[in-house]
């Protein structure tokens, strides 16, 4: 399972701007109810609201990782908003966040929800991957860059 | 030179499709050359640890996902005793926490495993999986023999026609 499995092109929203993080993760949670990986909208807003309200999941350097598990998700799924003016995430750092990752699950896969965080706590590390990914122009392209995360770099 | 014989067998198991397969296959063999066999599930605690240090995760959430690991933990070596019971193959169970590989690696040597079974190893997530994962770690690091097991139609052979 490589991680453009969980985010696929109709769960990537680009040129977010203008938007609150609570108005942008409302806006990531329906791109994964439309895939159909969802079955209950409300319960899945609101256990990553839950989530979100004990503690910002905005981890600094332009990266928020909001996440939840909760009952009627399809396995680990993800949505992806790039943002090249930023939102305020309440971040560790007080900057704003450009690539906001919503993962959710349901509560019976817990070792690939933790094994897709980590690779997305990976990708905040590299500032090329990042720069990247906020350069890309369409949802596709996005997708195209989240794949090459199994290729090692020589 | 003759090849000992498989003494011990320990079957590495997480909460994959590609662990019980390996957990069949483990079975199977044990019956076949009469090897004991013991299974091993470890909670992830070094990626929960991760998580919590890069601030993805605040304490109570760390605390509740350590619980389900746990359960799923119990749950997997139970299907694998099941598995085993089955088809009249004794297993030795344990639920380890702490660095996966390390627990595995570990327990091989403290039993004197003859052979480690692991379940196939996924395609990475990251490139940090392509150069750390838990599977491959146990190739490099175990001093024994170690089987990956894959292809589901010849386990489930193997494993149906004890």
């Amino acid at each position: 399972m490589v991680l453009a499995n969980v985010i696929t092109e109709g769960t990537v929203k680009i040129n977010v701007s203008d938007i609150d993080k609570w108005t942008l993760i409302q806006d990531l949670v329906d791109l994964i109810v439309d895939t159909g990986k969802a079955t209950d909208r409300e319960a899945l807003l609101a256990a990553v609201v839950e989530r979100e309200q004990q503690g910002s999941t905005g981890l600094g350097q332009g990266i928020a990782i909001p996440h939840a598990r909760a009952e009627g998700v399809d396995g680990v799924v993800g949505a992806l908003g790039v943002s090249a003016s930023g939102i305020d995430f309440d971040s560790a750092d007080g900057k704003p966040c450009h690539l906001v990752f919503l993962i959710v699950a349901p509560p019976n896969e817990s070792t690939r929800y933790l094994k897709t965080l980590s690779a997305i706590t990976f990708i905040a590390k590299s500032e090329s991957k990042t720069s990247r990914l906020l350069s890309a122009s369409t949802p596709g392209e996005v997708v195209s860059i989240l794949e090459e995360n199994g290729e090692p770099s020589l | 030179m003759a090849v000992a014989p498989l003494g011990k067998i320990l079957i590495a198991v997480d909460a994959t499709e590609a662990a019980l397969a390996a957990a069949k296959y483990g079975i199977a063999i044990a019956r076949t050359y009469g090897a004991e066999l013991h299974a091993v599930y470890v909670v992830n605690e070094s990626l929960l640890e991760e998580l919590l240090r890069a601030k993805v995760f605040v304490e109570a959430e760390e605390v509740d996902l350590e619980v389900d690991l746990e359960e799923d933990g119990r749950r997997y070596l139970s299907y694998v005793e099941k598995l085993a019971r089955d088809k009249d193959v004794a297993v030795t169970t344990d639920l380890l926490k702490g660095i996966v590989h390390r627990q595995i690696v570990d327990k091989a040597t403290q039993i004197g495993a003859t052979l480690i079974i692991i379940g196939e190893i996924e395609e990475p997530l990251s490139r940090k999986d392509a150069f750390y994962d838990e599977g491959e770690m146990i190739l490099r690091r175990a001093g024994c023999p170690v089987l990956m097991v894959k292809g589901e139609s010849l386990i489930d052979d193997a494993y149906d026609s004890l």
